[in-house]
């Protein structure tokens, strides 16, 4: 293994990690302390404090676990939704796949985020109606990656003898499609994995995230923003988490598909 | 051939407008089966029964859902695209206004995005290995991962606050432009900059460019005439596709700016439940993206005969 694919492993896990212990600095990531306000990196608080003396570094690893967490539930369900989709539009063929890709059409004819946008504004703010909108915009690429694999596989040989052995069409999706179709899912996931992050702090960015006090790195950038003249170091923090498991998920995505051969 | 182009544009347009039925009809949807009361927002919690009942009448509201979505689509059909509950100025219009703004910002992005992946592309294709192909790999990922409100604000402190070369905030002004054309072109620029290496990769790898080459042709020739107009359509492709992204980045670009665009009216009708203006300013991005998109396509079939069949 290359070290920089190392790297971006020990990232990736590293952050799931502090996500699944996010109760741990969630104390402190809240404890407000109006003597400390704007407090630059030193010792006490080793990022420095925000606009009410609240330590950056707790809050980037509590928010954590919003931004990672959103990140990786919405890429699972995404994966699951648009494979079932794809694989039975592409197998049950006809009119039901004549349908099913028009529908992944209308889909994917929307900028992503922007029907997320829309959508996560008219459900309210919050990061449960987050990771439904992003569910909502996630699952079509999925689908349509799904789709193209089994309609290139039905046709080959092993389907067909599985098929005369009689073998049912569940059997059939399952063993002998399906295992085909995994190399390119999971490199996409890979993929939207990052994307996926990134536009949950986007919408956080635009207010649409999780609420305060809970803190998301989205969420905290927008509040950087709000002091950058007085506190720049407020942005420090969550663009460097950000972008820490942004470009590993994406390296780690390049890696597979070089790996796999995988033509995107 | 000319005519067999013309039918095939015919297709592309009843095809697009297939698309943006439908992408008219999921808007319409999203946005009637949400929760949220676009009366109460306006009037309020305190308002009387009968004040709600006064306005969700004035404003269409009250019919059942189907008549609403017909009258929404005879409005469509007309480019009446009702009027916003907020300002009761018409949709259409408070779009056409805005609209300039983020068609200025995407395309100075793209243009510029092109100036620079165009010979970084080429350049790192032609020498495998060295530092600019290393760095258009770093800057590729860098790209992909690194979103407008992390650059933006980056830019913005660097060339606002610390250099003062440009102002902080100028929206809608020349100077005001530059930050987010450059935020929004040089993360488009990264992944371009890979494409056209890769196609142009592929291409070089051809045996018409060995007989070129072995014909004596001059290398510049050789790279102009055969190598770069083939390697242009997967790249045409890929500009086809991001424009998508580019028009989605342009909200948050546009938010973090101030820049007057239909990103940020977008924002501002969500946060008044303004439903007719949200839905046109969705309405009008998907829509032109999709006819970015189809022309893409014309354009493809025009430029390599062999997918025009």
């Amino acid at each position: 293994m290359r070290t920089s694919t190392a790297l971006a492993v020990a990232i990736v896990t590293g952050w799931v990690g502090v996500a699944l212990f996010h109760p741990l600095f969630m104390a402190e990531a809240t404890a407000v302390e109006l003597s400390r306000l704007f407090e630059p990196p030193g010792a006490a608080a080793w990022l420095g404090t925000d606009e009410l003396g609240r330590s950056i570094g707790s809050r980037v690893l509590a928010g954590a676990a919003v931004s990672c967490g959103v990140g990786f539930v919405v890429v699972a369900l995404s994966l699951v939704i648009g494979t079932v989709y794809g694989v039975a539009c592409a197998y049950a063929g006809g009119a039901v796949d004549a349908v099913g890709a028009r529908v992944i059409d209308v889909f994917m004819a929307f900028p992503g985020i922007l029907l997320a946008i829309a959508l996560a504004g008219v459900l309210g703010p919050g990061a449960g109606n987050v990771l439904l909108a992003l569910c909502a915009v996630g699952w079509v690429g999925f689908a349509r990656l799904a789709r193209a694999q089994t309609l290139a596989l039905k046709h080959r040989d092993h389907v067909a003898v599985g098929r005369a052995l009689g073998s049912g069409t569940c059997f059939i999706l399952v063993r002998h499609i399906l295992p085909l179709a995994a190399a390119p899912l999971i490199v996409e996931a890979t993929f939207a994995l990052a994307a996926i992050i990134v536009a949950e702090a986007g919408l956080s960015f635009l207010g649409l995230g999780a609420q305060p006090p809970t803190p998301s790195w989205g969420s905290m950038i927008r509040q950087g923003m709000q002091y950058v003249l007085v506190a720049p170091h407020m942005l420090l923090g969550p663009c460097v988490a950000l972008m820490s498991v942004a470009i590993s998920a994406n390296l780690l995505g390049d890696r597979l598909r070089d790996r796999w051969q995988i033509k995107r | 051939m000319p005519l067999r182009l013309l039918s095939r544009a015919g297709a592309a347009l009843v095809g697009a407008l297939g698309v943006i039925l439908g992408v008219a009809t999921l808007v319409f949807l999203l946005l009637h089966l949400a929760p949220g009361d676009p009366v109460e927002a306006m009037l309020g919690e305190t308002a009387s029964g009968a004040d709600r009942a006064a306005l969700r009448a004035e404003l269409g509201l009250d019919a059942p859902l189907p008549v609403q979505y017909a009258r929404y689509l005879e409005g469509l059909a007309t480019f009446d695209l009702g009027r916003s509950l907020h300002t009761r100025a018409p949709v259409a219009r408070t779009l056409a206004e805005r609209l300039p703004y983020t068609a200025l910002l995407a395309g100075s992005a793209l243009g510029l995005a092109l100036l620079v992946a165009l010979p970084l592309g080429l350049y790192s294709a032609l020498r495998a290995g060295s530092r600019v192909e290393i760095l258009t790999s770093v800057a590729a990922v860098l790209g992909m991962s690194v979103p407008s409100f992390v650059l933006g604000p980056l830019l913005m402190m660097i060339f606002a606050v610390w250099l003062g070369w440009l102002p902080v905030a100028a929206a809608g002004t020349p100077a005001g432009l530059v930050l987010p054309a450059c935020t929004l072109g040089l993360v488009l620029a990264a992944l371009l900059a890979r494409m056209v290496r890769a196609a142009v990769r592929e291409v070089l790898a051809e045996e018409y460019i060995r007989s070129a080459r072995a014909r004596g042709l001059p290398e510049l020739r050789v790279l102009l005439r055969h190598a770069l107009r083939n390697a242009a359509l997967p790249v045409l492709t890929v500009v086809g596709m991001q424009l998508g992204a580019l028009l989605g980045g342009a909200v948050i670009t546009e938010i973090v700016f101030g820049w007057p665009g239909l990103g940020q009216l977008t924002i501002e009708a969500i946060q008044r439940r303004d439903y007719p203006l949200v839905q046109g300013c969705v309405l009008v991005v998907a829509a032109s993206y999709v006819a970015v998109n189809r022309v893409t396509d014309l354009l493809y079939a025009a430029c390599d005969p062999r997918t025009a069949s």
